[in-house]
């Protein structure tokens, strides 16, 4: 109880934060529904709706759901984390609802888009989005977002400069970063990252808004870099945002704390910026403007972006681990002694399982030469599904499922829907995560329509794809419902609740007493190890597969 | 272990052994930076549409056939590729031959997926030429069809291929499994039954392949039907048989 206890919401913050929450959510509905006309469309036995429908879907379940959705609650994430979370102000209220308010305007100039039939997905490829009249506004829409986020990030910076007490002295910045939490302290690394991003998405979007009005011409080319490092790096902010959110909800959700020093923990977030970037190349592996040792060199430096994830699972789990041994449990025992029930941590648990699964796959396809084998097949949104809907909304969900109670004063509508939700959501990513892999493998193309090549199909597909995209995207879809009607619910009918011990009722944490002094952490070691253990077989498998392919010449 | 930090030590070692692949494709042998991908054999070129347009042209001239497809002979494939078509979108190549696919688009990004029980898969682009080079071992129709999102009719973009058998009925054939395949040498090692009016069945036996490129894609434990030159004994067709 203790985090909980500290928090203090302002109300200014308060107001701030619901917003972005609400934004968020209203958008997750939105994709959610392209989601679902997607699902009508590519699920075999229903094969309704028509192609340039599924196009239109397909272009707005992208752009609202990875961009938007995400950059809103992972920008409400960042103002936690320089205000509530380390009980300080923002260093200006007026230039973050500002920022917000652009934001919004973005997402109604994509929604603008989208509606009048700019199918371009969220890649907006050139010379393609010039067949489409409205694509301008797509162009103009992510321009508008970067300048939105990046008033929100000034913001923070002033923040955290205000929050330093020399911030002219180094002495005072050692002091200051040592004191903060670890999610403050991910959030100021993930800076590194946003800020060229940013100048990334500008360096991409500038062009292209220009050359979609007839002013410029954009060579393709230039542009599909531009995108890609643009693209490279956002992708990667979810990765580190959601190890951020999980430090805090295992901290309140069990008053854990790390066993192993802080520092360590913090230095972690530093390696994704050092990792991270260089590696946008892996998106480009069977382009042939690349040459093969660039394809070979950015390829085997993707081997280490996932190391910082595998290290923070390991120190989150030992933090769990650690607190429920110190209560007197067995090294297996307090396994079943977890809160299962709650829905914080069944989502952050769901939320590791599926980041599990998410990156084995990860790991097979930055393999560059797996890549033809795998290249725009279904197996890479069998892989995002659970890496973007799973890691990362599975634990911001979490998050949400405390944060909205606690921020409206209301106890939480509907636990017992809110406790399955997780696994639903978890559960369903992992069949369309599982069954998509094995239809990708079989060749099914990824961003088409079902309808499409006729009686050639291999027979294989249409069962793979009913059981991907038919029960497992339904399945996901429909926890995606229970979510929105949960929080929306909340807000509307939750009894209120005077404090945040009161509003989350049903969702206490487990502060079982500390019996003995209790540091070791063994369990925590085999999540890692399985993964590790995980990526080297299924190395070996895929490149049986591939081999295996009758056409294959190595 | 007295000290947790063990276990943090542990957690960095396995965390990074990740980079085992490195060498576990060292052992796979499949780096190969000196060439593959998309860039050798004229992957990779800049060339303009109406060079590569001349080329599809005089291709379709030499080797078009009636019913609209072109029977090629091993080598270089000329495919130029428009909103939503391929041509030639009708190709038969020779089963156990080793053909490079040359695409160039004349508009928009497309991809090419090549789908015989699995896929192969490829990107496009305008003003730059993609080779893909592939060995057909089964006879048979490979689909080909775009991947890479290029419209409103993007679906109906595909594209046939198929597979025929080497006709040559002056070889000697037989049925194996593949032993062991030396492509430096340029030779197959083969466990293979009786060969009427030629061998008998025979345990190890090592052959010429003709030309060595025969061997690409081969590998130990594969059920192959294979033809042999009654002139130079060597193995000039080698295909894969279903298991």
């Amino acid at each position: 109880m203790s985090l909980l206890r500290e928090i203090k919401i302002e109300d200014q913050d308060r107001r701030l934060l619901m917003a972005f929450c609400w934004a968020g959510v209203g958008i997750l509905s939105l994709a959610g529904l392209m989601a679902l006309l997607m699902v009508l469309n590519r699920t075999p036995a229903i094969a309704m709706t028509s192609p340039s429908l599924y196009y239109q879907a397909l272009t707005g379940h992208s752009i609202l759901m990875f961009i938007f959705w995400l950059s809103f609650i992972q920008t409400a994430f960042l103002v936690a984390a320089g205000t509530v979370l380390i009980g300080r102000r923002l260093w200006s209220y007026l230039l973050a609802w500002i920022g917000y308010a652009v934001m919004l305007l973005a997402a109604v100039l994509s929604l603008l888009g989208v509606l009048l039939g700019a199918d371009v997905t969220y890649m907006a490829t050139l010379p393609l989005a010039q067949d489409y009249s409205a694509s301008w506004l797509i162009y103009l829409s992510f321009l508008v977002l970067s300048v939105g986020m990046l008033i929100v990030v000034v913001d923070f910076i002033l923040t955290i400069f205000g929050a330093v007490e020399r911030p002219f002295e180094f002495d005072s910045w050692v002091g200051f970063l040592k004191d903060i939490p670890i999610s403050t302290f991910a959030a100021i690394a993930g800076l590194i990252m946003v800020l060229p991003g940013l100048i990334a998405a500008f360096k991409a979007f500038v062009p292209g808004f220009l050359w979609s009005l007839g002013f410029i011409s954009l060579d393709q080319m230039t542009y599909r870099m531009s995108w890609h490092i643009a693209f490279h790096i956002y992708h990667y902010i979810p990765a580190l945002t959601l190890v951020g959110v999980a430090y805090v909800l295992v901290e309140v959700i069990f008053d854990a704390h790390s066993v192993y020093a802080k520092p360590i923990a913090k230095a972690l977030f530093l390696l994704y910026p050092f990792f991270v970037p260089p590696t946008f190349i892996y998106h480009l592996l069977v382009d042939p403007s690349i040459p093969e040792g660039i394809k070979f060199i950015g390829s085997a430096l993707s081997l280490l972006t996932g190391t910082p994830t595998i290290l923070h699972m390991f120190i989150i789990v030992g933090m769990v681990e650690a607190r429920m041994r110190r209560s007197g449990h067995s090294i297996f025992g307090w396994l079943g002694h977890l809160p299962w029930g709650n829905p914080a941590f069944g989502s952050v648990v769901m939320g590791m399982v599926t980041l599990f699964v998410a990156g084995l796959l990860s790991y097979v396809l930055l393999q560059r030469q797996l890549s033809p084998m795998l290249h725009n097949t279904f197996v890479v949104p069998a892989y995002i599904h659970p890496m973007a809907a799973g890691g990362a909304n599975l634990t911001y969900m979490g998050a949400l499922y405390y944060a909205v109670p606690i921020l409206m004063g209301r106890q939480l509508w509907g636990v017992g829907l809110a406790r399955i939700q997780p696994y639903l959501l978890g559960g369903a990513l992992l069949l369309m995560s599982v069954a998509g892999t094995a239809a990708g493998l079989a060749g099914v193309p990824r961003r088409v329509p079902w309808i499409p090549f006729g009686v050639d199909n291999p027979a294989s597909w249409a069962p793979l794809m009913n059981l991907s995209k038919g029960v497992g995207g339904t399945l996901a879809i429909a926890a995606g419902i229970i979510f929105v009607l949960v929080i929306v619910m909340t807000a509307i009918v939750g009894r209120k609740a005077p404090d945040a011990e009161e509003a989350i009722k049903g969702m206490e944490p487990r502060t079982s007493p500390i019996k003995i002094d209790y540091v070791h952490t063994p369990v925590a070691l085999i999540p890692p190890l399985l993964f590790v253990a995980g990526v080297i077989i299924l190395t070996y498998f895929a490149f049986g597969l591939l081999r295996g392919i009758p056409i294959f010449a190595p | 272990m007295k000290s947790p930090r063990m276990y943090l030590i542990l957690a960095f070692l396995i965390a990074f052994g990740v980079l085992a692949l490195i060498p576990i494709w060292y052992a796979l042998d499949v780096i190969k930076p000196e060439e593959g991908g998309h860039q050798e054999h004229g992957g990779g070129a800049t060339v303009s549409v109406e060079e590569f347009e001349s080329k599809v042209e005089a291709q379709m001239e030499k080797y078009g056939l009636p019913d609209g497809s072109v029977r090629l002979p091993p080598g270089d494939v000329y495919i130029l590729v428009t909103q939503f078509v391929y041509v030639p979108n009708n190709i038969r190549l020779k089963a156990g031959a080793l053909y490079t696919l040359l695409f160039l688009s004349k508009d928009v990004l497309h991809g090419a997926s090549l789908i015989k029980t699995r896929s192969l898969n490829s990107v496009i682009m305008p003003g730059m030429v993609t080779a893909m080079t592939v060995r057909p071992m089964q006879t048979g129709d490979i689909l080909m069809l775009c991947n890479e999102y290029c419209g409103i009719r993007h679906h109906s973009m595909r594209a046939k291929i198929i597979v025929e058998e080497t006709a040559r009925a002056d070889l000697h054939e037989g049925d194996g499994v593949v032993v062991d395949v030396q492509p430096q040498k340029g030779r197959v090692v083969l466990n293979h039954g009786e060969i009427k009016d030629f061998m008998a069945a025979m345990e190890g036996m090592s052959y010429v392949a003709d030309p060595p490129t025969l061997l690409r894609g081969l590998k130990p434990g594969d059920k192959v039907r294979f033809g042999i030159d009654p002139d130079t004994r060597s193995v000039v067709k080698i295909v894969l048989v279903d298991k």
